[in-house]
């Protein structure tokens, strides 16, 4: 028996949508504007932050995880920096993408915001949560995101340099050049730049004009398609005058000399801070709400050998990783005292009533507890107090919650409506 | 995983919808329309009594087997609503096949099969009519990305890829891309035609002084590779580098201190001065040069420069490699003044035959020790491989022949600023080649005046022209297939069918002799369009349409979806895949361009091969890296695609075999027929209870059978994929069947492909099966290539008034012996080809 038309259409949309919407973990959210619900109120941000190779399971005290859970947890070593912190973050253990658990020991900071897979030829990755917030309040400041890393551009698949990924799942180059970055965000619009999308205005223009003209000559059972052309034109013409008004405002004014441009990873503590300062200055001008930065890819680096410069180690930081001794504890302790660096400047910086930190939604973590091993991530959940967020606690969840869980409650609490994220069975109340 | 389920969830609900406005859509359609009292009476008298002997049993209010329910259909087929439309045309495809009534009930005599066929034939062709008229469909078609990619590569004469950022296609319910009703556009990728647009046209157009090249000569390889990686042996006195197997390489570093070379775009030379040691008989080695950057860490991004290159032993020759620098991978320049950052080139031998030994670590030298190696490799020639021996290797960047380059004058010829027509002259040869049809002035003047609004922008005549020019790749005509209405006449204008014939046969825009023809009025002449299809196929750019028609028929893309499982196939490397989907590939390809007959498609006496893949299959006869027909004994049952490895793999789960999706392939690919989906509500799932695990796959589906749910359509279904059971899911032969329990222990049962057909043949297996499809189902088979092959060539789905067409080329494809040119040339020749 055949198959009946209205099957085959269900078949083909399937089969048609399949490359696109598969990637497109939920359509739903991306479109809502987000814009009347935050009248009057300070915007919100998000930042993600990424230690590669996971982290000391040692059982003592420079292990990472605490032993205790709840309220009252105790402090380990390697957390020991965060503990003034306290009250502003969630130390969350238990959780990973199930996705990940088969795929390489070394490959999952691909889907660390994503959740997607990729394994051999299998490549499946999708949208980033900084992405997806990113399409939500993108035209409200002058830049959609800032993705940045200690290595630049996008590496290869299973060894990423950048932690954000696009709709369609393809890799966004990271920015690792200070002056760059600092530029991009805070320099002169090049003539190049202003010119380029005033010309794409005319061009534009031309096209739609000369579209009209032949759409007259076109069959009637090619209107609908044609018609599909104009539209999407004429909403690309929206977005090239939404970039143009951005064009024409000043950039945020920031003295060059508030920061040390010419730092580089020789010396790897004031790098570091300096990536955060990036990310802190731009969230503090309101001129970018996501911010990804990748503390390192998972591949022999220039930042391999940090543990060496610092004195704290002999060995490189993958080699500290697979040895697992104090050492690797020891070094998880100085990218936690880095991050309550970065925790404390936006703690510090008053919003209102409130403080830029109480507005910003902050996830720090890995996607191997050790080395190779792809599940129960170590993860700070710090920030967004403003939002809801409650903090204060060791928060262990039971045995391989999906992180897309705490994704949902993070978009949610951005003002994005979001029901689920790929594997997501829920909302994250425990920090609500 | 997940969001598959969402979407299957989805969709689902937007059937119940679409089902329940059909209803209500029916309901209205019967109440407006009284049928005449003719069809009310032909019905009654003649219809009406055959439905109720043959088919009301098991189609009424009591049983409605495969969900169908004649006895409400609306008979008044004319003004029935579409659902009815669909449910008769179901009920035809199944009687004129002779699948309904089913073989065990009572069967029609063959005048009352003849009296339906021909009534339901009638009405629904009329209701065809009388909804679309004798309108056209959809015929505007967006470029498929690689029609798009070609089309900007012809149109401007560069080799570069422009397919960055652009969506993959969404297939047709029939499996094909080019399907101008599924093609869409969304404003995200509106702006990525828009960049590579920009990006196309930059690409040949030159502004300035003619560059200096940098030019570096290379005698040796530079240094070590991070960690120590092999690289390749160096005679010293003979000064000659040795590259002798695939893992090997010789590696030459362009330095970092070389200012302002990067990032300027333009060609890029490397000329290789190589020979090769081969021994006795074997294959010349593959020579395969990559530029790529540093990035200071182990990734080093590197792309194919120029295309792979036999080496040929003897006589030192020259080897040249030539590419756009903008295409490779290169660090981001830190600052303005920081321009580059260094390159390498690498230089490899791919030659495999499967049997390249795994490269061997030995004993550090006390030379080794002195440039610091961790590690030292055995370099030395393995016998039976051939080694390429590299004399010297120059770079040479920015590579000019001519300044300005011969594109850019192609492309903006003798036009100059003060010249003001002759800037219109340019455009209007662009935009003719662009659009594919003649433009007129007043269009010219449009694009004309962007340059006069934008030109102030600009420092020079050429960037003005950049932009404009890019304007024209972002305009509907360029995007889109498109063909104009004129007024009732529904013949295609010479240029209208130089470019469907040209995406049809070569998935780009057409050359210039098609664009002559068409311009002189003469390429709707029956003659000369049939010499220009010869003459198209002859052109190697037909090889596009094997690919794409081939791939997209067969389902091939699918390939790449399936993750074979490592505990069932050790020794399985992912890159067999793609010698799987050649195989298939120069299969079509041999038969096309050899005009054998297009049964050798169901069986034939040979196969495509090469070395590797001849390994895989245990199959002697194949030498050499590239494809070639090999005589197969009648014993290995490899003849057709049937039996291909991608066949079998993308219809199996990457561990074992998939009877059922390997019927459904064979049913639909081979015979036409679309086995419909499960019910909604059926339990689709094997029982994976333990006891019932331990069967064969076989025995499962005779158990699967046994729900009466399952029963009706399996039955048709199944017993064609156990014919397969001989092959496993990498397309191997095998006697029995691996179950793995866990990575130390498998069971084993025992191939049983032996099945009764419906119809009541017993089939022994796939030989046998392809003897009987060979023997019975020619026609179907002829017939199902025909609506393939249509479908592809006009980019829409087949209607019912296209069957008489199918009907009438079928006959023709089956007096030509079969032969895919003689089919191609019919179907561009025939009425429907040459209308809207």
């Amino acid at each position: 028996m055949a198959e009946k038309s209205w099957h085959l259409k269900r078949r083909s949309f399937l089969k048609g949508a399949a490359g696109v919407a598969l990637s497109l973990p939920f359509l739903d959210c991306m479109a809502k504007d987000v814009k009347a619900k935050h009248a009057g109120k300070a915007p919100r941000r998000f930042a993600s932050i990424y230690l590669p190779y996971g982290v000391c399971m040692q059982k003592n005290e420079w292990g990472w995880y605490p032993s205790d859970t709840g309220k009252n947890y105790t402090f380990t070593q390697p957390l020991m920096p965060l503990k003034p912190l306290k009250d502003d973050m969630t130390v969350i253990s238990g959780m990973s993408h199930k996705s990940g658990w088969t795929m390489g020991g070394h490959d999952t900071a691909d889907i660390f915001l994503t959740a997607g897979f990729i394994k051999g030829n299998k490549i499946n990755n999708s949208i980033s949560i900084d992405q997806v917030y990113a399409h939500a309040v993108g035209t409200q400041t002058r830049f959609r995101s800032l993705v940045i890393s200690t290595v630049a551009g996008v590496g290869k698949v299973g060894r990423t340099f950048t932690l954000s990924y696009n709709r369609m799942g393809a890799p966004i180059p990271a920015q690792n050049h200070p002056k760059l970055i600092f530029d991009r965000l805070f320099g002169k619009v090049t003539v190049a730049e202003k010119s380029n999308l005033y010309n794409s205005s005319s061009m534009l223009d031309t096209v739609l004009e000369h579209a009209r003209s032949t759409r007259h000559r076109l069959g009637k059972s090619d209107l609908a398609k044609f018609d599909e052309y104009l539209s999407t034109v004429r909403d690309t013409e929206k977005q090239i005058q939404r970039s143009q008004q951005w064009l024409d405002k000043p950039k945020a004014k920031i003295d060059e000399n508030a920061v040390d441009l010419t730092i580089n990873e020789k010396n790897p503590r004031e790098f570091y801070r300096l990536l955060y300062d990036l990310i802190f200055l731009s969230f503090q001008t309101d001129s970018t709400r996501a911010a990804t930065c990748l503390l390192g890819p998972m591949i022999t680096s220039a930042m391999e050998t940090v543990p060496k410069i610092l004195g704290i180690s002999t060995r490189t930081h993958h080699d500290l990783a697979h040895k697992d001794t104090i050492e690797h504890g020891k070094y998880n302790q100085f990218h936690s005292n880095e991050l309550a660096y970065f925790l404390n400047r936006l703690k510090s910086t008053q919003e209102g009533e409130t403080s830029l930190l109480d507005n910003t939604i902050v996830l720090y973590g890995s996607s191997n507890s050790k080395t190779h091993n792809n599940r129960n991530y170590p993860l700070v959940l710090a920030g967004g107090k403003e939002m809801g967020l409650r903090h204060g606690q060791h928060l262990k969840m039971p045995g391989n919650t999906p992180l897309t869980n705490l994704f949902v409650t993070t978009l949610n609490r951005l003002n994005v409506p979001a029901k689920s994220f790929m594997d997501s069975t829920g909302e994250l109340t425990e920090i609500l | 995983m997940k969001g598959q389920h969402r979407i299957q969830k989805l969709s689902s609900k937007l059937v119940k919808v679409l089902i329940i406005l059909s209803f209500f859509f029916s309901n209205f359609f019967l109440s407006a329309k009284e049928p005449s009292a003719k069809n009310h009476q032909t019905f009654e008298q003649k219809i009406k009594p055959i439905l109720n002997k043959y088919c009301y049993n098991c189609h009424d209010e009591d049983v409605q087997k495969g969900d169908l329910r004649l006895d409400t259909l609306n008979f008044d087929i004319i003004n029935a609503s579409n659902r009815d439309i669909e449910s008769w045309h179901d009920a035809l495809n199944n009687i004129q096949r002779g699948d309904m009534p089913p073989e065990k009930k009572a069967q029609p005599t063959r005048e009352e099969r003849g009296i339906l066929v021909a009534w339901l034939r009638e009405q629904l062709e009329a209701a065809e009519k009388k909804r679309h008229g004798d309108a056209p469909q959809v015929t505007l078609k967006r470029l498929t990305r690689y029609e798009y990619n070609n089309t900007l590569q012809d149109l401007l004469g560069v080799k570069m890829d422009f397919t960055e950022g652009l969506p993959p296609e969404g297939l047709s319910e029939e499996g094909f891309k080019n399907n101008g009703q599924v093609l869409s556009i969304s404003p995200i990728q509106y702006e990525y035609y828009l960049k590579l647009a920009r990006k196309a046209v930059q690409s040949v157009i030159f502004t300035g002084e003619r560059p200096e090249p940098v030019k570096l000569t290379f005698e040796k390889s530079s240094g070590l590779n991070f960690h120590n990686q092999p690289v390749s042996r160096y005679d010293p006195e003979k000064k000659l580098t040795y590259i002798s197997a695939k893992h090997f390489k010789m590696l030459c570093q362009i330095p970092d201190q070389l200012t302002h070379l990067y990032p300027y775009k333009g060609w890029v030379r490397v000329r290789v001065k190589a020979s090769a040691t081969v021994s006795e008989g074997a294959d010349y080695p593959a020579m395969q040069l990559t530029l790529g950057c540093k990035t200071g860490g182990e990734v080093e991004p590197e792309k194919q420069l120029g295309e792979i290159c036999k080496v040929s032993p003897g006589e030192f020759k020259t080897y040249d490699f030539v590419g756009r620098m903008e295409e490779f991978p290169s660090n981001e320049p830190a600052a303005e003044d920081e321009r580059f950052s260094g390159m390498i080139i690498k230089i490899r031998n791919l030659f495999d035959n499967g049997k390249v030994p795994q490269v061997k670590s030995v004993k550090l030298t006390k030379e080794d020790r002195a440039l610091k190696k961790k590690k030292s490799y055995d370099y030395s020639a393995v016998p039976g491989i051939p080694e390429i021996i590299v004399k010297s290797v120059e770079f040479e960047f920015p590579f000019v022949e001519t300044w300005p380059p011969a594109t850019h004058k192609k492309l903006l010829g003798s036009s100059s600023e003060e010249d003001l027509l002759s800037i219109q002259t340019v455009l209007k040869e662009f935009m003719e080649r662009a659009f594919r049809r003649p433009v007129e002035l007043e269009e010219v003047k449009r694009f004309f005046g962007l340059y006069e609004k934008i030109r102030p922008n600009f420092k020079s005549y050429e960037e003005a022209m950049t932009e404009v020019l890019a304007t024209v790749l972002i305009s509907p005509e360029f995007l889109y297939q498109t063909t104009f209405d004129t007024k009732g006449n529904t013949a295609l204008t010479g240029h209208e069918l130089a470019t469907r014939l040209s995406y049809f046969l070569w998935s780009t825009m057409p050359d210039s002799e098609l664009f002559d023809l068409a311009k002189q009025g003469k390429l709707r002449d029956e003659k000369t369009l049939r010499q220009q299809v010869k003459r198209m196929i002859e052109n190697k750019r037909s090889w596009q349409f094997v690919t794409h028609f081939g791939s997209q028929w067969l389902g091939l893309g699918k390939i790449d979806q399936v993750a074979i499982n490592p505990l069932y196939y050790p020794d399985f490397k992912d890159e067999i895949k793609e010698d799987l989907k050649q195989e298939t590939l120069s299969f079509i390809g041999e038969i096309f361009y050899k005009d054998m007959s297009c049964l050798n498609i169901i069986d034939s006496d040979f196969t495509m091969l090469n070395t590797r893949l001849g390994n895989h299959y245990n199959i002697k006869g194949a030498e050499g890296m590239e494809f070639k027909a090999v005589k197969l004994d009648g014993e290995l049952q490899r003849g057709g695609v049937l039996s291909h490895g991608s066949i079998l793999m993308i219809n199996s789960d990457g561990e074992d075999s998939h009877p059922v999706k390997r019927a459904v392939w064979m049913l639909d690919s081979i015979l036409g027929i679309h086995p419909p989906n499960p019910p909604a509500d059926v339990d689709t799932a094997l029982d994976s209870s333990p006891n019932v695990v331990k069967l064969s796959l076989k025995q499962q589906l005779e158990l699967h059978r046994k729900k009466e749910a399952c029963n009706d359509c399996h039955r048709k279904i199944d017993p064609w994929g156990i014919a397969f059971e001989n092959f496993d899911a990498v397309g191997r032969w095998r006697e029995k069947v691996r179950r793995v329990v866990n990575k130390k222990k498998s069971n084993y049962i025992a191939v049983d492909s032996s099945s009764t057909l419906p119809g009541g043949k017993k089939n022994s297996g796939l030989q046998d099966l392809k003897n009987y499809l060979l023997k019975n189902k020619k026609d179907q088979f002829a017939q199902s290539l025909v609506r393939k092959l249509m479908t592809y060539a006009l980019g829409r789905s087949l209607k019912i008034t296209d069957q008489d067409m199918v009907e009438e080329l079928s006959g023709k494809f089956k007096r030509s012996d079969y032969k895919l040119s003689a089919l191609i040339e019919e179907i561009v020749v025939s009425k429907t080809f040459l209308s809207r």
